[in-house]
C-alpha cells in the first residue's frame, strides 16, 4: 500500500461517512441524527486486489460502502462463474443483509485495492430501535424499490425471457 | 434417602466422641454452679458470722475458682456445640445437594431455583443449631434445675416445694402459645418459598420486565407477597414472644411466695438469714436453666417446622442410582436399539409414539423432520434424561431404564443447543465431563488428566486454538509468576518487530521514545511507563495532585480539559440519544455506564469558558482526555499541535518523576516486561493499530503469529496461560460459537462410544460446522456411533442413514439418496426450504 492511500485511509473520519450514506437511498430518509450514529458505527476495512468481501452461500450480516477502488460481483452455477456487474466508489451494497439474516446469493471480490466503510447488522438494529419512525421510512423506501425493480423489469429496454415470465411477481409479496 | 430421615436422625449420627466429652464437661458444669451458692451460704453463715477472716478468703476463693471454671467451661461447651452442630449442617447440606441434583429433570421443571437455594442455604441452619444443642442443652439445663431443686429440698422442702409450684402451669400453657407459632412458622416458610420463586422469575425475566416497562406491576406483585409476610412474620415473633413472656411471668411470681413465707418463717427465727439468701440466689440460678430450657424448646420447634418443610418438599426419588451397584462402569459397543418406544406426558399427550430404530455401533445417524417432531425428545430417552414410558430403548443389550448415570456417561456423551458453560476456567470446562466419569466421588483426586497436547490438539479440532491463543495473549501477567517466560517473551521483542514490521507494519505501533502513539491512550502517552503506585494508574490519573501540578507546570491543562470538552460534547452530540450499548461507544472513550453523566456535563459546559468550568467536571473532563486513543476514537478529532506538546510533555514527566518520584513508574523499557499490559503488546512492545485486517489478510496475520511463537517455543505456554481464562458466570464471557465448541470438545474429550448431537453447531458459521463435521469424520468414522439432530439439511448427505421424524414417529429412513429418489417428506423438506430465505 503506497503512502497516499494510507494517508487516505487515516483521514476518513466519520463525516465522510455521513456524506455518503446521505447519498444512499435507503439512508437517505431517515433523520439525520440516525444517520450520524451509524456513520459512527460504520468500520473502515480493506481489502487487497483479488481478496473476496463476501462468499455466495455465506451468512454476512454487513453492508459495504465503497470508498475507493473496484470490485465486481459474481455469481457461481454449475456452469462455473459469472460476473454479473461491478461496483465502484460511492456504491452501496448488502442494504438488505442489516434488515435480516440472509445467505449471500453472489460474491463480491476486489478488483483493485479496496477500501470500505463496513456496516454492521447489529449496530444498525440497535440504532433503528431508537428511531422507530425511522424503520418505517426504511420500509416504504425498500417497498419502493422493489417495485422500481420489478417495473424496471417487465418494461425496461429488454425483452424478458419465457422462462422468467412465470417467475415474475415480487411486488405481489 | 435422606428426606425421610427425621430430625433426630442427625443428633443420633452426630459425631458421638464430642457429644459424650459434652456430657462430661456437662456433669463438672453443673457441680461448678451448684458450688457458689453452697459458699455464700458458708460465707454468711460461717465467715461473716464468727468474723472468720481465714475462712471468708478461702470461701472467696472457692467461689472465684467455681465461676472461673463455670465460665471456662461454657465457652467450651459453647464450642463443642457449635463444632457439632455445623458439622452435622454441613453434612445436611452435602447430602441434601446431592439429593436434589440428582432428582429427575422433570422434577425441576416444577420447582425453581429460587426454592433450592432458600432450602439449602436459609432454612437448614436452624436445624443445624439443633443438632449442636440437642443433648448438651436439655441435658445440662434439667441437670442443673435438678442440682438446684434438691439443694433447696435440702435446705427447707416446704419453701422448695412452693418456689416451683408455678412451673407445672407454665408446661400447660407455653406448648399451646407454641403451637400457634408453629403454624405460623410452616406458612413463614412457604411464603419465604413464594417469594424467592418471585425474586428468581423477576430476575431472569429482567428483559421482559425491561421491555414492557412493567416495574409497576412487579412491584405491585411482589409488595402483595411482602405484605402477606409481613402478617405471617408478625404473628410468628408475636406468638413466640408471648411463650416467653408467659414463661417469664411464672418465673417471676416464684420469689414473691419465698418474700411470703421466707420472710415470714425468718421474722419467727425459724429461718437464717443465710439460708434466705442462698435460697434467693438458688431461685433466681433456677431462672436461667429454665430459660435456657425454654430457648431450646423453641428453637427444637422452629427446626422441626423448617427442616420437616424442607425434606417434604424434596422427598422424591430420584431417577436412577448415580454409580452401578458392587461393578465397574460397562464398556459399551455403541449399538443402540430402540423397539417401540413411547413418551407419554400427562398420561395422554404421546411425544413419541412406538419408535422402532436400531442403529450399529460406530453408524452415523441424522435424525430430521419439523420442529416439535420428537427428534431432541428421542436423543434425551436415548441419553436417559427423559424416561420413556413403554417399549424398550437398549444400549448394546442393556436396557436404558435399568442403567446407572455412570453407565451412561462413561459412554455415551451429549451435547445440546445450547449448552451450559459452568463458572470457571476454560480448562475446567474442557474436563468437566472427563472429570465426571473419571473422579470417583469427591474425596479421590482426578486421575491422570489429559495432557496439555490432548487438549491442544482438541482445540485445533474443534476450532477453538485461535480463540485460546488469544485469551493467553491478552492475558495480563502478575510480577511473581512465570518469571522464565517473561524473559524469553523480552528476547524475542526484536525479532517480532523485525518480523512483522515489514510485512504488516500497518497493523502493529511499535513503542518509541521519539514518536506520538496514535493507538495508545493520551495518558499512556505522557506515562510512557506503568504505574507502579495506585496513584498514576489509569483511573486515577486525572485526580493525582502530583500529576495535576505537573500538567499546570507545563501548561498541559488547559489543552487536556479542552480535548475532554470537544470529546464529552462531541460524542454526546451523537450518542445523547443512544441507549448505553457498548456498540455505540467504541469510537469514543467515554464509557456507556456513565452515559447519563456525561449528558448532564455535556449541558452544562458547553460554550463555557476553561475557567468558569466547576472543579469537579474538569476532572471529569481531564479522565476522558487521558483515556482518548485518536487513532480508535474517531468520532472526534485529534488536534496535530496537540501530538507536539504531549511528546515534550513525555520528556519532562520523565525527568520529574525521575527527581522526585524514581520508583513511582517503570518506563518502558524493550529490555524489560511491563506487567501493565497483555501479554500480546509485551511482544509486540507496542499495540495492534485499529486498522482491520479483512479475511485472508487476517489468517496470514495468524499463521505468521502462531509460525513465530511456535519458532520461539512460546506457543504451548501461551495457549496453556489462555486456558485458564475465566469464563464468566454461564460463560458470559464466551460468544455463543465459543459455548458450543467448547460443549463439544467436553464431550469428545471422555472418547464416548456414542455421541449425541442435538442441534450442536447451530450457532457456528458454515465454515466452523464443516471443521466439526471434518473432526468427526477423521478421528471418530467408525470408532463411535453418532446421532446428529441436525437443522441444515445440506450437513446430512455424508450420514449412513437418515431417519425423518414427524409427529412422535419415525416416517422415513434410509440413505440421502435413496430418501430423495423416494420423494418423501424429506425430499419436500430439502426443496421446501430452498424457496425460502434462512
Amino acid at each position: 500500500m503506497n503512502s497516499s492511500t494510507e494517508q487516505n485511509l487515516t483521514c476518513i473520519e466519520y463525516r465522510t461517512a455521513i456524506d455518503l450514506l446521505m447519498r444512499i437511498p435507503l439512508f437517505s430518509v431517515i433523520p439525520i441524527e440516525a444517520v450520524k450514529v451509524v456513520a459512527c458505527l460504520g468500520q473502515t476495512e480493506n481489502f487487497a486486489a483479488g481478496e473476496v468481501v463476501f462468499q455466495q452461500g455465506e451468512i454476512d450480516d454487513h453492508a459495504y460502502c465503497i470508498l475507493e477502488g473496484e470490485a465486481e460481483l459474481l455469481l457461481r452455477t454449475e456452469e462455473g462463474e459469472q460476473k454479473i456487474r461491478g461496483f465502484g466508489q460511492g456504491d452501496f451494497i448488502g442494504g438488505l443483509s442489516l434488515l435480516s439474516n440472509m445467505e449471500r446469493l453472489f460474491s463480491l471480490r476486489a478488483q483493485t485495492d479496496l477500501c470500505c466503510i463496513v456496516f454492521s447488522a447489529d449496530g444498525f438494529h440497535k440504532t433503528l430501535r431508537q428511531f422507530p419512525e425511522a424503520a418505517a421510512e426504511i420500509l416504504r423506501e425498500i417497498a419502493l424499490q422493489v417495485f422500481r425493480w420489478e417495473y424496471g423489469l417487465l418494461h425496461g429496454d429488454g425483452k424478458l425471457c419465457a422462462k422468467c415470465t412465470t417467475k415474475v411477481g415480487a411486488t405481489l409479496l | 434417602m435422606i428426606t425421610r430421615r427425621p430430625l433426630l436422625w442427625w443428633v443420633k449420627s452426630s459425631n458421638l466422641k464430642l457429644q459424650v466429652l459434652l456430657l462430661l464437661i456437662i456433669l463438672i458444669t453443673v457441680g461448678a454452679r451448684v458450688l457458689p451458692i453452697a459458699m455464700q451460704k458458708k460465707i454468711v453463715d460461717e465467715a461473716i458470722r464468727f468474723r472468720r477472716m481465714d475462712l471468708l478468703l478461702l470461701y472467696c476463693a472457692a467461689y472465684i475458682f467455681a465461676v472461673l471454671t463455670a465460665t471456662g467451661l461454657k465457652f467450651l461447651m459453647n464450642l463443642l456445640q457449635t463444632r457439632i452442630g455445623q458439622e452435622a449442617l454441613a453434612r445436611m447440606r452435602k447430602e441434601l445437594y446431592l439429593h436434589i441434583i440428582t432428582l429427575p429433570l422433570e422434577f425441576f421443571q416444577k420447582s425453581s431455583p429460587g426454592m433450592v437455594v432458600s432450602s439449602l442455604v436459609t432454612e437448614l441452619a436452624t436445624a443445624g443449631d439443633f443438632v449442636g444443642e440437642a443433648i448438651a442443652v436439655p441435658v445440662g439445663n434439667l441437670l442443673t434445675l435438678l442440682a438446684f431443686a434438691v439443694y433447696m429440698f435440702y435446705m427447707n422442702p416446704l419453701l422448695a416445694i412452693l418456689s416451683i409450684s408455678t412451673y407445672p402451669i407454665a408446661l400447660l400453657l407455653i406448648p399451646i402459645v407454641q403451637r400457634k407459632s408453629n403454624d405460623a412458622n410452616k406458612a413463614r416458610v412457604d411464603c419465604t418459598r413464594t417469594m424467592s420463586n418471585m425474586i428468581d422469575e423477576a430476575v431472569s425475566g429482567i428483559h421482559e420486565i425491561h421491555g414492557n416497562a412493567s416495574y409497576r406491576v412487579e412491584e405491585r406483585k411482589f409488595g402483595e407477597i411482602v405484605d402477606q409476610m409481613f402478617k405471617i412474620r408478625f404473628m410468628w415473633i408475636a406468638y413466640r414472644a408471648a411463650a416467653k413472656v408467659l414463661n417469664n411471668f411464672f418465673q417471676n411470681l416464684g420469689p414473691f411466695i419465698l418474700f411470703l413465707v421466707g420472710g415470714y418463717l425468718a421474722i419467727n427465727g425459724r429461718f437464717d438469714l443465710g439460708t434466705i439468701v442462698a435460697f434467693l440466689s438458688a431461685y433466681e440460678k433456677l431462672f436461667d436453666p429454665w430459660k435456657e430450657l425454654m430457648a431450646f424448646y423453641q428453637l427444637y420447634q422452629d427446626a422441626s417446622v423448617r427442616y420437616t418443610r424442607v425434606m417434604e418438599y424434596f422427598n422424591a426419588e430420584p431417577g436412577y442410582e448415580i454409580e452401578p451397584d458392587g461393578r465397574a462402569p460397562l464398556n459399551l459397543q455403541g449399538a443402540v436399539n430402540a423397539s417401540r418406544v413411547s413418551l407419554a406426558v400427562d398420561s395422554d399427550i404421546e411425544l413419541l409414539k412406538s419408535i422402532s430404530l436400531d442403529v450399529k455401533p460406530g453408524e452415523r445417524i441424522a435424525l430430521v423432520g419439523y420442529s416439535g417432531s420428537g427428534k431432541s425428545t428421542l436423543t434425551r430417552c436415548i441419553s436417559q434424561l427423559y424416561g420413556y414410558t413403554s417399549g424398550s430403548l437398549k444400549l448394546d443389550e442393556h436396557e436404558v431404564s435399568q442403567l446407572s448415570k455412570m453407565d451412561i456417561a462413561a459412554n455415551l456423551g451429549i451435547v445440546s443447543q445450547n449448552p451450559f458453560i459452568f463458572h470457571g476456567t476454560i480448562r475446567e470446562n474442557l474436563l468437566y465431563s472427563w472429570e465426571a466419569v473419571h473422579v470417583k466421588n469427591s474425596n479421590t483426586s482426578p486421575g491422570e488428566a489429559p495432557s496439555p497436547e490432548v487438549i491442544i490438539d482438541m482445540l485445533r479440532g474443534v476450532g477453538l486454538f485461535q480463540d485460546i491463543l488469544s485469551f493467553g495473549l491478552n492475558t495480563l501477567l502478575r510480577p511473581e509468576e512465570e518469571k522464565s517466560f517473561v524473559k524469553k517473551i523480552i528476547l524475542v521483542r526484536h525479532k517480532f518487530q523485525e518480523h512483522f514490521g515489514d510485512i504488516f507494519g500497518r497493523y502493529f505501533e511499535f513503542f518509541d521514545q521519539k514518536k506520538f502513539l496514535k493507538f495508545s491512550t493520551i495518558a499512556a502517552n505522557i506515562l510512557m511507563g506503568s504505574p507502579n503506585s495506585p496513584e498514576f494508574s489509569p483511573a486515577k490519573l486525572a485526580t493525582s495532585p502530583f500529576f495535576d501540578q505537573f500538567m499546570s507546570e507545563i501548561q498541559l491543562k488547559n489543552s487536556l480539559i479542552e480535548l475532554g470538552r470537544n470529546l464529552i460534547v462531541g460524542s454526546i452530540e451523537i450518542l445523547g440519544k443512544m441507549p448505553p450499548d457498548e456498540v455505540f461507544f467504541r469510537k469514543t472513550p467515554l464509557l456507556p455506564e456513565r452515559l447519563e453523566e456525561y449528558k448532564k456535563i455535556s449541558a452544562r459546559i458547553v460554550g463555557m469558558p476553561l475557567s468558569a468550568i466547576d472543579p469537579e467536571d474538569a476532572f471529569k473532563l481531564l479522565d476522558v482526555a487521558l483515556r482518548y486513543i485518536p487513532g480508535k476514537h474517531k468520532m472526534v478529532g485529534m488536534p496535530l499541535i496537540l501530538e507536539r506538546r504531549i511528546l515534550s510533555a513525555r520528556e519532562s514527566f520523565r525527568e520529574k518523576i525521575m527527581a522526585e518520584r524514581p520508583d513511582a513508574v517503570s518506563f518502558y523499557d524493550i529490555s524489560e516486561y511491563i506487567h501493565s499490559l497483555p501479554i500480546l503488546d509485551n511482544i509486540i512492545y507496542g499495540k495492534t493499530t485499529a486498522n482491520q485486517p479483512r479475511a485472508q489478510e487476517r489468517i496470514r496475520i495468524r499463521e505468521s503469529m502462531v509460525q513465530f511463537l511456535e519458532e520461539e517455543n512460546l506457543l504451548k505456554q501461551i495457549v496453556e496461560i489462555g486456558l485458564h481464562f475465566v469464563v464468566g458466570s454461564k460463560g458470559e464471557r464466551l460468544s455463543g460459537g465459543q459455548k458450543q465448541k467448547i460443549a463439544i470438545a467436553r464431550v469428545l474429550l471422555k472418547s464416548p462410544r456414542i455421541l449425541i448431537l442435538d442441534e450442536a453447531t447451530s450457532a457456528l458459521d458454515n465454515t466452523s460446522q464443516q471443521q466439526i463435521q471434518d473432526l468427526l469424520e477423521s478421528r471418530w468414522k467408525g470408532k463411535c456411533t453418532i446421532i446428529t439432530v441436525a437443522h441444515r439439511l445440506d450437513t446430512v448427505r455424508e450420514f449412513d442413514r437418515i431417519a425423518v421424524m414427524r409427529a412422535g414417529k419415525i416416517v422415513e429412513i434410509g440413505t440421502y439418496d435413496a430418501l430423495m429418489s423416494y420423494g418423501g417428506i424429506l425430499y419436500e423438506l430439502v426443496h421446501g426450504t430452498k424457496s425460502y430465505v434462512h
